[in-house]
């Protein structure tokens, strides 16, 4: 099976360039495994990855044009040769590593930890079941930047519009009925750029590898700016 | 405008419900009650509560477009010179237009 991979070292390269590798396919074997093996034939080439099970979202790549985890990508579903990028739109540091700081920045705005006006309680903050679902879809993103880097307004202004990826977890603290910072959180996102670059394409529901909503959510925090407004 | 996302997003969607409507009520014209000649378009056109439809539907027009194209001009646009360049270009395109849309309605009222 041939991979063609990029490859690009900023301290030696002019410029990115595309290698073919030749790997051989064994049955139920995951994109992850087959770039190991890359690497086990060229130790210079460098891609993240950690847990090898969709958990830790190291290894988000661009692969034959799409984002995904390359851990729970079997290759026996991919078209070859198995074209692979980096994640697109992020600065590259080497080969499939990227930068993914400015990624990082944009979650961080949306402080996301819960906010409690209220003292504490002296035991946990109760829900009840309905409170708990209003947050299944949101809770489970494991930030590995496949859908905020396949969103064409995120690459054309990735230091102001949040991204998919920070908007869900937004919306994931405005959906908890134990924070009580909504309307500081509404009106920090009612802005030309937070939140409203998003034009609903859904290149973030596409890729997403948890199957989750990003749109969905943005839609959730529309609506719920509608509701609080004056 | 420029430091609130929800009113112009809002805005847009209104303007867009409002011509989606009009656009019915002018299809159901040409469908169930063609105008036999210009001149009856005209009189059609001239009537105070057709007119009335006419106008708001040509300021929806013109308030959809600027925020669409300030929309995409925000996308594309970085260089904020560029951009307030281009929204002076089609914001007085855009006015141009309207006014003489507004001038053509209101004549037909006039004639009618």
């Amino acid at each position: 099976m041939e991979l063609r991979i990029y490859r690009y070292n900023p301290d030696t390269d002019q410029e990115p360039r595309m290698v073919s590798y030749q790997v051989e396919a064994e049955r139920g074997m995951m994109l992850r495994e087959a770039l190991m093996a890359v690497q086990r034939q060229d130790e210079s080439f460098t891609f993240r990855h950690s847990c090898g099970e969709g958990v830790c979202g190291s290894d988000g790549l661009n692969v034959n044009g799409r984002n995904m985890l390359a851990c729970i990508t079997p290759v026996e579903e991919l078209k070859t040769p198995i074209e692979v990028r980096p994640l697109p739109g992020r600065p590259v540091i080497r080969d499939l590593v990227v930068d993914m700081s400015g990624f990082y920045a944009q979650y961080e705005k949306t402080d996301p930890w819960l906010k409690p006006r209220d003292p504490p309680p002296q035991r946990e903050i109760r829900q009840t079941p309905e409170q708990r679902d209003a947050l299944d879809g949101l809770y489970e993103c494991i930030m590995c930047g496949c859908c905020s880097t396949a969103c064409p307004s995120f690459w054309w202004n990735p230091d102001k519009f949040l991204g998919p990826q920070a908007l869900l977890s937004a919306a994931r603290f405005v959906a908890d009925s134990r924070d009580q910072a909504t309307a500081e959180r509404l009106a920090f996102l009612d802005d030309r750029f937070r939140l409203f670059r998003c034009h609903g394409i859904m290149n973030c529901v596409e890729v997403c590898p948890k199957g989750l909503n990003p749109t969905k959510a943005i839609g959730y925090l529309k609506r719920r700016m509608l509701q609080e407004s004056p | 405008m420029q430091n609130n996302g929800l009113k112009p997003w809002l805005l847009q969607r209104l303007t867009a419900l409002y011509l989606a409507v009009w656009a019915l009520v002018i299809l159901g014209k040409f469908l169930f009650a063609p105008p036999e000649s210009f001149a009856a378009w005209q009189g059609w056109v001239g009537t105070p509560l057709c007119a009335t439809g006419f106008l708001i539907a040509i300021l929806a027009l013109l308030g959809h477009a600027w925020i669409g194209l300030h929309e995409v001009f925000i996308d594309y646009l970085h260089d904020w010179r560029i951009r307030i360049s281009a929204l002076t270009l089609f914001g007085l395109l855009l006015l141009g237009s309207g006014l003489w849309l507004i001038r053509a309605v209101l004549s037909a009222t006039l004639l009618g």
